[in-house]
């Protein structure tokens, strides 16, 4: 991610943050959420992987799947493909790794997320819950929702058997002037529920992107943005770590100013 | 509020969240309370419930988490108590009278688990799989191995069980018939047998394993304390 202080930001860029959970804290386990992210040529890449509290490495795991992902050459791929790419690289590198520390794959256990955008197309490979919420011109919607589970406590993860089965492409989500990516710890509060699923609640992403697109600084906007996640506020209902990305890949001013819909 | 969290008011001020609800476990006591039962044993059961309750409620996700339902069978099947938080739960005090109406008891406890699962999907609250503790001493007097009753009441346990609908635990106190229980309790988890004069201990057990499932995230298969150590409330039999 750019460290550069800048008196303004152009698009595209990326703000993120990620903290453990209160009851992580409480209990003196560190953040099993990891991101990273590349932006190289207008392209954004990034990943986010939340490690399973039962697996006893799932911060190695999310780590390496993070890293693995991000680190995949993307250079004259489509963004499609290289999506897909990354989550396999994500999956090998927990493979490796679980060899390398001679364990089990299912002790690095961890969900994934990972997003390609460029221009303004957004493609997504997903594993587990999380998700992607784009704003568009046809308002703010998922590019990708969180994994079908009946039950808070169980969902396919990346170190599963049937891992391939389950991965989830969203290709193509256009039109998308900005874009949030993040763990299932800020699920209570950017998801709206009922009998027939998830939405994406408005009022709790439109102040997020109109204030990622008047951040000046990244390093300050993460320290802001990380402040927020370790709130009150997003911790009353979810004591599990948090992990939030805001990509802007538009400027307002192109769409007429006020960024209304 | 601490100077960090003032200076990122602004931002966090303007957010609204969209669920503020915690994630709920429903959990069904499905309690035995035949004539067999009069004396020590109902006296060890209704203080155990009372524990249980205050064990839970010490815990702080817990308290918010767990809801609770009691179904009772002496004589009668009757919902003692039907779901509430586990802070509101007012632990009944149970007589013990009667045959044991254990199949109706199991149907009961299925019918309220399923109800509940629906009333949560419809308030958009997020649920962990359900819970049913049966304990008994005895033998169902209202059902026989292979009649109509039996066929519906091992089916909903086993079938439930098979399909993730709920997790299924049979605890068999002196001196309960065994043997019957094993057909009817889930054949990936077989009944427990309480070590004489451990309610208490095994009530302890259950309010912990709840504050586990409720501190539980996506993923996981909750790993609960063998209750059958050395040290355990149970033995399960091998034979």
């Amino acid at each position: 991610m750019s460290s550069s202080v800048a008196t303004s930001l152009e698009a595209p860029y990326l703000i993120a943050a990620s903290v453990p959970g209160p009851l992580h804290i409480e209990r003196g386990i560190g953040c099993q959420d990891r991101v990273a992210c590349r932006l190289s040529d207008g392209e954004i890449v990034i990943a986010i992987a939340d490690g399973l509290g039962s697996a006893p490495l799932s911060e190695i795991g999310a780590e390496v799947a993070v890293a693995g992902a991000v680190g995949l050459p993307t250079a004259n791929g489509n963004s499609a493909d290289i999506a897909r790419g990354m989550a396999f690289a994500a999956r090998s590198a927990l493979e490796n790794e679980a060899e390398s520390l001679g364990v089990e794959i299912s002790d690095l256990a961890c969900t994934l997320i990972v997003a390609v955008a460029l221009q303004d197309r957004l493609h997504v490979a997903h594993i587990g819950d999380g998700a992607v919420v784009a704003e568009t011109a046809n308002g703010i919607l998922f590019a990708s929702p969180p994994g079908e589970s009946e039950y808070a406590n169980e969902v396919e993860h990346l170190a599963c058997d049937s891992w391939e089965k389950n991965l989830r492409f969203a290709d193509g989500t256009s039109g998308v002037r900005a874009f949030a990516l993040f763990s299932d710890g800020c699920q209570r509060a950017a998801l709206s529920r009922n009998g027939d699923g998830y939405m994406p609640h408005p009022a709790f992403f439109r102040p997020l992107f109109d204030w990622a697109r008047g951040a000046s600084d990244l390093v300050s906007s993460s320290d802001e943005l990380r402040k927020v996640l370790a709130g009150a506020k997003l911790s009353e209902h979810s004591e599990d770590d948090k992990t939030l990305a805001l990509a802007i890949l538009r400027d307002t001013a192109e769409f007429g100013g006020d960024g209304s819909f | 509020m601490s100077e960090e969290s003032l200076s990122s008011s602004t931002l966090e001020e303007r957010l609204e969240i969209a669920n503020p609800q915690h994630p709920h476990c429903a959990t069904v006591l499905a309690l035995d309370i035949s004539g067999s039962m009069q004396g020590d044993k109902i006296r060890q059961l209704n203080e155990g419930i009372r524990y249980f309750k205050d064990d839970v409620a010490s815990d702080d996700l817990a308290r918010k988490r767990v809801d609770l339902a009691v179904v009772s069978f002496g004589g009668r099947v009757e919902v003692s108590q039907d779901f509430a938080s586990v802070e509101d739960f007012d632990p009944p005090t149970l007589s013990a009278d009667g045959g044991t109406p254990m199949g109706e008891a199991i149907l009961k406890a299925v019918e309220l688990v399923r109800r509940r699962k629906q009333t949560y999907k419809e308030m958009g609250t997020d649920y962990f799989r359900p819970w049913v503790f049966l304990i008994t001493d005895g033998e169902p007097t209202d059902m026989k191995e292979g009649d109509e009753l039996w066929t519906r009441a091992v089916s909903a346990v086993h079938q439930g069980e098979a399909n993730r609908e709920f997790l299924f635990f049979a605890v068999a106190v002196e001196p309960a018939d065994l043997e019957t229980l094993k057909k009817i309790a889930p054949p990936e988890r077989p009944p427990l047998q309480l070590r004489p004069g451990r309610f208490k201990d095994m009530f302890l057990w259950l309010s912990k394993s709840q504050q586990r499932v409720s501190a539980s995230r996506v993923g996981e298969q909750v790993p609960l304390e063998d209750p059958t150590g050395p040290e355990g409330w149970a033995e399960i039999d091998t034979i």
